[in-house]
This record gives structure tokens, C-alpha cells and sequence, in this order.
């Protein structure tokens, strides 16, 4: 057994790595600065393929921060990646997809005045020529973006519309499938239950459970405990900037979680 | 996922029924069409009022004449305004680039005014960089551009007006003057760039959120860059169009034409907040203009009464096309 100790452990528990899989990205001492303010301060951290690790920790507590030094629109004042056994810099969101990371933010990043084949291939669209002056081929978007979204069972009324005329979990599908279309080999999703219906929740716990059985790396980032019962297996919990303590999710109660997003260490497990 | 349609949804189906790719509420349909319609109501009113003067070919190839250049800068202001930006020194770019260009033609001809849209380029491009790494709102930068374009023009030209030997180049010979040819090329080329490419994507991208359009990756520097030389170009163009016209390249000429172009792009559908519109519209917006001072002119009416009434037709568009649900606060 592996036992992950990093010098902010607070209680650091032997982890139990999925399957001795290699890790697709690994993050070493990562630490971000906004002017005086530490907003993360030495974070070790390893995203395994087919696996969804829960970011959990307080507001504040810089799972945001983390998230996007991962999706490239933060640049890191310290610290290292390693992807797929490669160091690299991600330097801006496009190098990030390159490596295939796709981010869905809690604010979803779509185009608000365009509609959903145009979001889903928004800086990527298919099409003739090269560059700023590439023309177009709409028809082809379109046809992939219905067959995406059947696969995923998503029902949109019109692929025509803008997606600001859809409701909350549409766009959320919207966003997902995005990730899932670029054949994503992480996916960060922020809070994506968060102001949801109930069947639209369970609908995108389905989907992340789904892309992890695809043998997708999946960062899930919620302050919903049920959330993180029903479709996490690992646990990384962020205080104040550092990792407080990282553990199985079959380890834990509900209490147990809860006490660790407030910052109080977890009983040690064998 | 729910599959159920609200009434928004509706409506733009509706319009989409239409053949436009339509969004949002009702206020979106009438900002669409509401140019058009101001269009068809102007003509069927002057031609019914004064039908023998109006419904004429040879006047409306004046009216299609008269708003030719104002509808090459306004194809320009569209690209600025679908950006969330403004290009105040629009007007200040024709005069500078006339003078210029009539200068030249002196020595080299009247191959002069192919110079038109490369000069106006260069002064968009100043636009561009200023606002772009100055990172200093473009009201206040082409406000700028205004003051020294227009106090440049008056240095070079003494304050007085250069008189170019080409005018010849656009006498109208039966066949549709080249300005009108001009502009249609010109609407047809912008039109293609602006839906079939990723540039005219992007465009409508960072006038709907520039913000998530950075976290996306788009290359937003180099497509404001762009757009603001273009809209320069344009200008120049405009200006060389209407030197051509008048014979000479006159330092007071093009002032107030970026708010007439303004106008234009307004009335013809593209929110003033970017991220929607079209140049289409904008042509239409900038007929019904021209339409509406040749009708009055017919009827004898002056000028100025021609000023009140499309600042009317302006604010009147605006209040019936504007989407109130999308600008929380109205500055």
C-alpha cells in the first residue's frame, strides 16, 4: 500500500491507489498567488484514469483556484504537472485541451447568444481553411452534435435556439457533453448539481458515473454531500489553500465528511 | 432532461419558421424586423403622398446613391458594435484619409482611392492596438482618434479643401454606379465572413460574453484587433467613395458620420451590447435613413425637421427592439 504523505497531511490514511493504475495527471507542490494572498499553498495531488475524485473543502478553501491552474486559465506561481508521465506547463485553456482536459465551470462557459452545436465546438469548429478565416461546415456540426447528445440521452427542443433560452439542466448537458464529445481524458466538473431539479441531478450523476466506467478521470467539485456518496471514490480535501487529508469515500460517514470539509481530521483507518 | 418549450422558445422557433436563426423573446423578432418594416412603411407612405416624384427607377437609384458611403462605414460599425465596442472616429478617418488620398492623387492618379483602405486601416489598426494593450474603454480611444484624425486632416490641408482630378471614375454610365456596386460586394463578403466563418463567430462570441470567451480560449486580442482596422478600412473606403463623389477631399467632410452610422446599425437590428445582429440589417437601417431624407426632401421639407425625425426613427427602433431582460441595469 501506497501512503501519500505531503507536508500539509493533517492525518494522512493509506491510500489505497485504484488498481495500481497510473495516474493521468500528477500535481507537485502547486501554490498560486494573487498578489499577497496564498491562494493555494503546496498541493501534492494525483487524478487517476476511470476514477471520480470529490474536491471537497469550504469557500475559500481554493478548490476553484486548483481547477483552474489544472484548466490552464491560471498560471501557477509554484509547482509542477506530470500528464500521462510527461512534465508540462499548462499554459492557457487551449493547452489544457490539447491534453485533454475539458473544464465545465459552475458557470458553464456557454455562448449565451449562440446555440448548441456552436457552444459544443466553440474555438474548435469543423470545417475548411485553416485559422480565423476557416469557413464553417454548420451542417456537420450539427449532425455531431445530435448524434452526442443522443447518445447521451439529452433531450434539447431545438438545436436552433440560443442556449440562454434553455433551463439550467439543459445547459448543463450542453456543457457535459461538450467534455465528453472532445473525448475528454479528464473532466473537471464545479458544482454541477447546484441549482438543478432533482431528475436533472440524478441525470448528471448518471453521466459522471458513465464517463468514469469510459476510463475517464473525473474531478468532481460539490458541497452536496449526497453528491458525493453517490458518485465519488476518492476524496481530496482542501483548508485554507492546502490538502487537509485525501481518503477513500467507502471509508467515510457522511460526518466524516463533513468534519474534514470543516478542517477537523478524520479518526485514522488502518 | 426536460423537454418542455417556454414561450420564448416559441417565438423564436417561430422566427427560426422564418428563415433566420432566431433567439430569445418577441423584443428579439421585432428588433430583427423592425427595420424592414420601418423600410416598407416609408415607401408605401412617400408613395402614396407623392407618388410621381418617388416611385421613380432614377430616384430610387438616388436613394440607393445617397447611402452608399454611409452604408461602407456603417458595414464596418457593425463589426465594432457586435463586439460590445464603438468606433467614434469613423467620420475623422474619412476626412483624414480623403486628404490623403487626394494629396497622392496628385502625383499618382487616380489610383489614389485604392489607397483609401489601407490608410483607414492604418488608423484602425492604431484604434486597435491602443484599446487592445492600453486596455482603456474604445469610447474613449476612438473618441481620441476623433479629435487628432480631424485636427491632422486640417494640418495637412491647411483648412482648406484638395481637389482631385479623378472624379470622372464614378460618373454614372447606365449601369449601377460603382458605389452601389461597391456596397453590395462589400454587404455580400461581410455577410459570409460574419455567419460561414470561425472570425464571424468569435465576433458574436465576445459580444455575448468576452469572459467566457477568454476561459474558452478564442483569440479575442487578434479578432478585436482585426475588427477595428476593418472598421478603419471601411472608413477610408467611405471616405475615398465620397471624395470621388464630391471632387475633392474636403477637411470638414465625414463630421457626425459616425453617428448617422451608428444610426444605421441600430436601426437595422444589432444590439448596441454586441453579440447580436446582422449586415443585412445594418443596409436596411441605413436605407431607411437615406429613404427617409429623400421622401422628405421630395415633400419639401427641411433639413433640419429631417434631423428630428430620424433621431425618431432611432429611439424608436431602440425602444421597440431593445431586450430590457438582458441589460439589468440601463446605463
Amino acid at each position: 500500500m501506497n501512503t501519500v504523505s505531503s507536508p500539509s497531511d493533517t492525518g494522512s490514511i493509506p491510500l489505497r491507489t485504484p488498481n495500481a493504475k497510473q495516474p493521468f495527471l500528477e500535481i507537485r507542490g502547486l501554490c498560486k498567488r494573487f498578489g499577497s494572498i496564498q491562494a493555494l499553498n503546496g498541493i501534492d495531488l494525483n487524478i487517476y484514469p476511470g476514477e471520480v475524485l470529490g474536491l471537497l473543502g469550504d469557500n475559500g478553501a481554493g478548490k476553484s483556484t486548483l481547477i483552474k491552474c489544472i484548466s490552464g486559465v491560471h498560471s501557477l506561481s509554484e509547482g509542477t504537472f506530470r500528464c500521462e508521465g510527461k512534465d508540462v506547463v499548462i499554459s492557457s485553456p487551449n493547452v489544457a485541451r490539447s491534453l485533454g482536459i475539458e473544464t465545465v465551470f459552475q458557470d458553464l462557459a456557454l455562448i449565451p447568444n449562440l446555440d448548441a452545436s456552436a457552444n459544443l465546438f466553440i474555438g474548435r469548429e469543423l470545417g475548411w481553411f485553416k485559422g480565423l478565416l476557416r469557413v464553417m461546415n454548420q451542417r456537420a456540426m450539427m449532425e455531431d452534435v445530435k448524434k452526442t447528445l443522443e447518445q447521451l440521452d439529452i433531450h434539447i427542443p431545438s438545436l436552433r435556439l440560443d442556449v440562454e433560452g434553455f433551463s439550467g439542466g439543459q445547459r448543463q448537458a450542453i456543457a457535459i457533453a461538450r467534455a465528453i464529445r472532445w473525448k475528454a481524458k479528464l473532466v473537471i466538473l464545479d458544482e454541477p448539481t447546484a441549482a438543478l431539479s432533482v431528475p436533472e441531478q440524478r441525470k448528471v450523476l448518471a453521466l459522471t458515473r458513465q464517463l468514469a466506467s469510459q476510463g475517464v478521470a473525473v474531478i468532481y467539485i460539490t458541497h452536496n454531500i449526497l453528491d458525493v456518496i453517490a458518485v465519488t471514490d476518492r476524496l481530496a480535501i482542501l483548508h485554507r489553500g492546502q490538502k487537509a487529508a485525501e481518503v477513500a469515500t467507502k471509508e467515510c460517514s457522511e460526518h466524516d465528511i463533513v468534519s474534514l470539509i470543516m478542517g477537523k481530521s478524520k479518526k485514522a483507518a488502518a | 432532461m426536460s423537454s418542455q418549450i417556454t414561450a420564448s422558445q416559441r417565438t423564436s422557433m417561430l422566427g427560426g419558421l422564418l428563415g433566420t436563426p432566431a433567439h430569445g423573446k418577441t423584443s428579439e423578432f421585432f428588433g430583427r424586423y423592425i427595420a424592414y418594416a420601418a423600410l416598407v412603411v416609408l415607401i408605401i407612405f412617400f408613395g402614396l403622398v407623392t407618388p410621381s416624384l418617388f416611385l421613380t427607377v432614377g430616384n430610387f437609384a438616388t436613394i440607393l446613391q445617397n447611402s452608399a458611403v454611409q452604408c461602407v462605414v456603417a458595414i464596418g460599425m457593425t463589426f465594432v458594435i457586435l463586439i460590445g465596442s464603438i468606433d467614434l472616429s469613423v467620420g475623422s478617418n474619412m476626412a483624414l484619409t480623403a486628404t490623403l488620398a487626394a494629396m497622392a492623387s496628385t502625383h499618382i492618379g487616380g489610383g489614389a482611392f485604392f489607397l483609401t483602405p489601407f490608410i483607414g486601416a492604418a488608423i484602425g489598426l492604431i484604434n486597435a492596438l491602443v484599446f487592445v494593450y492600453g486596455r482603456i474603454p474604445s469610447f474613449v480611444v476612438t473618441l481620441g482618434m476623433l479629435s487628432v484624425a480631424r485636427g491632422m486632416t486640417l494640418i495637412i490641408s491647411d483648412g482648406t479643401p484638395v481637389p482631385i482630378p479623378f472624379s470622372g471614375l464614378f460618373s454614372d454610365i447606365g449601369i449601377p454606379p460603382v458605389p452601389i456596386l461597391i456596397v453590395i460586394g462589400l454587404a455580400i463578403v461581410a455577410s459570409f465572413v460574419l455567419l460561414k466563418t470561425s472570425f464571424g463567430r468569435y465576433t458574436f462570441a465576445i459580444g455575448g460574453d468576452e469572459d467566457k470567451a477568454n476561459v474558452l480560449g478564442l483569440p479575442v486580442k487578434k479578432v478585436k484587433i482585426i475588427v477595428f482596422t476593418l472598421s478603419g478600412a471601411l472608413a477610408g473606403l467611405g471616405g475615398g467613395i465620397l471624395a470621388a463623389e464630391i471632387g475633392s477631399g474636403s477637411p470638414t467632410m465625414g463630421t457626425g458620420f459616425e453617428l448617422t452610422a451608428i444610426s444605421a446599425v441600430v436601426i437595422g437590428g444589432t444590439a448596441l451590447t454586441g453579440g447580436r445582429g446582422s449586415i443585412l440589417g445594418t443596409v436596411v437601417g441605413s436605407l431607411v435613413m437615406s429613404t427617409l431624407a429623400n421622401g422628405l426632401i421630395i415633400l419639401g421639407i427641411s433639413t433640419e425637421v429631417q434631423t428630428v425625425l430620424t433621431g425618431i426613427v432611432l429611439v424608436g427602433a431602440v425602444l421597440l427592439s431593445i431586450q430590457r431582460g438582458k441589460i439589468k441595469v440601463m446605463k
